[in-house]
C-alpha cells in the first residue's frame, strides 16, 4: 500500500492511499459492499494526480461521527479486497 | 461469500487478469481510443473486417484502468467477433451488461460501457455514419 500526504503530526483526518495493482474504483466498490463509504478516483484534482504519477487514489475521511471500530473495519475491508484480487 | 463476490472473482477477475483479444492490429480497418475522465480508464480498440467489408473478422483492445472497464471490454471483443459492423454499431448496452452480469452503480456503469462506446466510435467512423447522441461525450481520441 502507498499512503499520500503529510506526516501524521501535520495530517487531518484524511487518508489517501493506493493498493498496488487494484484500481481505487474496485477497492471502493468492495468496501461499499461492507458498508464503508470512501471516495475513489480523481477527486476532481487531475493535476495533482499527474504530479503524484498516479491514475487515481482512494480517500478515507474520518470525522466526529466515526468510531474506532470503523477504522478497524476499513482495514479489514482493504485486506479483504487484496485477498479477492490476489 | 456473497453472490456478488463470486461473480467478481469468476467472471470479472478472470477477464481482467486474462484479457481476451488483447493487443492491437496493424493497419486496422477501424480504430478508436477513449477514456473516462472521471476515473482515468483508457481503452483503444482496433477492428479488421472480413472480405465482405462488414463482418468483424478480428478485434483487439488495449487499455488500463479498473477491473470492470477492462473486463467488460475483453468480454465485448468476444461478443462482437464474427458479427456485422452495422449490428454492433447499434448493439444495445444491455446486451453487454448482461454478459458483465453484476449489479453496477451508475459510476461503474460508465466503466462497463467505455469499451462499447469506443468500439461504436470506431465503427461509425469507419463507415461514415453518425454516432448516436447517447454515445457522445466520452473523451474520444
Amino acid at each position: 500500500m502507498t499512503l499520500y500526504g503529510p506526516p501524521p503530526d501535520r495530517r487531518a483526518g484524511i487518508v489517501s492511499f493506493n493498493v498496488e495493482g487494484i484500481h481505487p474504483h474496485d477497492v471502493a466498490q468492495f468496501l461499499d459492499r461492507d458498508a464503508i463509504a470512501i471516495r475513489a478516483a480523481h477527486h476532481c484534482c487531475q493535476p495533482l494526480m499527474r504530479r503524484l504519477h498516479v491514475d487515481a487514489t482512494n480517500r478515507a475521511s474520518f470525522y466526529l461521527y466515526n468510531v474506532p471500530e470503523e477504522v478497524d473495519r476499513l482495514a479489514a475491508g482493504v485486506r479483504h479486497v487484496i485477498e479477492v484480487f490476489a | 461469500m456473497s453472490e456478488f463476490e463470486d461473480m467478481y472473482r469468476e467472471v470479472i477477475l478472470d477477464h481482467y487478469k486474462n484479457p481476451r483479444n488483447y493487443g492491437s492490429l496493424e493497419e486496422p480497418h477501424a480504430h478508436a481510443e477513449g477514456q473516462n475522465p472521471l476515473c482515468g480508464d483508457e481503452v483503444a480498440i482496433s477492428v479488421r473486417f472480413g472480405g465482405d467489408g462488414e463482418t468483424i473478422e478480428d478485434v483487439r483492445f488495449e487499455g488500463r484502468g479498473c477491473a470492470i472497464s477492462q473486463a467488460a471490454t475483453s468480454m465485448l471483443t468476444d461478443l462482437v467477433k464474427g458479427r456485422k459492423a452495422a449490428d454492433v454499431a447499434t448493439l444495445p448496452k444491455e446486451e453487454l451488461l448482461e454478459e458483465v452480469g453484476i449489479q453496477l452503480t451508475p459510476i461503474r456503469l460508465k466503466c462497463a460501457i467505455l469499451g462499447l462506446g469506443v468500439l461504436k466510435v470506431a465503427l461509425h467512423r469507419a463507415k461514415g455514419t453518425p454516432l448516436p447522441d447517447e454515445w457522445q461525450g466520452l473523451d474520444f481520441a
